[in-house]
């Protein structure tokens, strides 16, 4: 009788997994489906968007931001078909491991953006290939199974907005076969976009950025002497240089920091490869800026 | 020979307490309850499960045994046990002398409206906000008197919004880690 109590528990506690988080998911669908009724009328497109929304959050995707969604939607005037449409790409790339915020985001900055339809539809059917691929590139640096899924996330939106910033699919391979063929991590290819970002918003060519990254990648260029790399390009703009010039400038400071005999070697020490960035390096402290938030924009 | 109805009740009592010690056969002891339960006046208290509880228990264990690892392995809460993301407070700060009102929105609050109202600075036209952010990459922008969303114009980062403008983002991540040779 001493045993039986601990183990009912046990059976208890090990089939709430399987019993209530499905039986969670259905009322959550079958909430929002019911709260679709009152905003659309009854037609065959809100049937179809009723089924999409309940197929979507039955698979997983977080009710709040459907309901989001779904509110937006309705707020904004958008037709039942048209929503339904986002949301079956979503589930399609939820199905395929791809966080399915990726996506919504940039359909709700579209509709606060007050964007058409069909321009939306492009967009979202590009982004969707895009995601697909984005998504290919991080395993092989997270890999499929046992990698951390913060990780692979953070890499997969930081590839996806590397190519949003105009980096197309064959410079991003080059990026990461070279960070592949060095065996460096998933971080390590994480700082190596987040500057080449950088660069193209200083207005650098992607093609010779990819030359550029790739280049310092193979000599091991350590990530604390890459993040200088933008700052000797707003040095250079500064100065009235020219982009070969700056880029001359950088292979300079590469090549005496790395002279061949060495740069080629992979000796280069964990200490190099890990050495803090500066300007917050990506990351702002607790009460602090973040590189990104930058304080302040003057009309 | 006495019949078990001449005994008394006391005497039944503590001749019944004596057979749960005793060493017999299960077998011999299922017929003597076969016979008593004939006995007029002699009824039994049946124990729920008694016969298959060792079963029973053997096969629950057994399940435990196995569902317990194995629900462990392959259920993402258990096996990617890692800290919550770390967390940063972001000041976001935008300059407008014309500015009636500013909010910040981006992918961190669903691009919502009426979420982050910004607040102008007391005798300047800096209009700030602070958001807590976990770590990753966030698009946002500002919309300026409920009409214009405008990208931050000192942002480090700005990106291709796919609808013909750009949006700001920003890179959230820790600096512990630079990612050195896996």
């Amino acid at each position: 009788m001493k045993l039986m109590i601990p183990l009912i528990a046990g059976i208890i506690v090990l089939s709430m997994p399987a019993i209530a988080i499905p039986g969670t998911a259905r009322e959550e669908a079958s909430s929002l489906v019911a709260a679709l009724d009152k905003v659309y009328g009854a037609d065959v497109d809100t049937e179809a968007l009723k089924s999409a929304v309940s197929e979507a959050v039955e698979a997983g995707i977080p009710s709040e931001l459907m309901e989001t969604l779904v509110r937006e939607s309705a707020s904004k005037g958008r037709s039942p078909k048209e929503v339904s449409g986002y949301i079956e790409i979503a589930s399609d790339l939820h199905s395929n491991g791809i966080p399915s915020e990726l996506i919504f985001n940039t359909v709700l900055e579209g509709f606060v953006k007050e964007v058409d339809k069909e321009t939306m539809e492009n967009t979202i059917g590009m982004l969707r290939s895009k995601l697909l691929f984005c998504n290919e590139t991080a395993q092989r640096h997270t890999g499929r199974r046992g990698g951390k899924q913060s990780r692979h996330e953070l890499l997969l939106t930081a590839l996806f907005y590397t190519m949003n910033t105009g980096f197309n699919k064959s410079q991003i391979t080059t990026l990461s076969k070279a960070e592949a063929d060095e065996k460096l991590g998933s971080l390590h290819f994480f700082n190596i976009l987040k500057i080449s970002m950088e660069l193209q918003n200083l207005g650098l060519d992607n093609g010779s950025i990819t030359v550029l990254i790739e280049r310092s990648i193979r000599q091991r260029v350590s990530i604390h002497q890459m993040s200088q790399y933008p700052s000797i390009v707003r040095e250079g703009k500064v100065q009235g240089l020219s982009d070969e010039q700056i880029y001359s400038s950088i292979f300079n400071q590469t090549d005496k920091a790395f002279p061949p005999e060495r740069s080629d070697s992979k000796k280069s020490t964990a200490a190099e490869m890990s050495a803090p960035q500066p300007e917050g390096g990506g990351g702002g402290r607790e009460g602090g800026l973040p590189p990104g938030g930058s304080p302040g924009g003057r009309k | 020979m006495k019949r078990i109805s001449d005994y008394e009740d006391h005497e039944l009592r503590r001749a019944f307490s004596s057979l749960s010690r005793l060493k017999s056969s299960e077998r011999a002891v299922g017929e003597l309850s076969r016979r008593l339960e004939k006995e007029p006046g002699i009824k039994f208290r049946k124990v729920p499960f008694n016969r298959i509880r060792r079963e029973v228990l053997v096969a629950v264990f057994t399940t435990l045994l196995i569902a317990v690892p194995l629900t462990f392995f392959f259920t993402n809460k258990y096996t990617k046990l890692e800290p919550p993301p770390k967390s940063y407070i972001v000041r976001f700060v935008y300059e407008n002398e014309e500015a009636k009102s500013v909010v910040l929105l981006g992918d961190f609050n669903n691009w919502q409206k009426d979420e982050i109202v910004m607040q102008r600075v007391e005798g300047s036209d800096v209009w700030v906000a602070e958001v807590r952010l976990t770590e990753g990459l966030y698009k946002y922008g500002f919309l300026v008197d409920e009409i214009n969303i405008v990208s931050d114009p000192f942002s480090r980062f700005n990106v291709k919004d796919g609808f013909g403008n750009e949006s700001s983002f920003i890179v959230l991540t820790s600096t512990e880690e630079e990612g050195g040779p896996s």
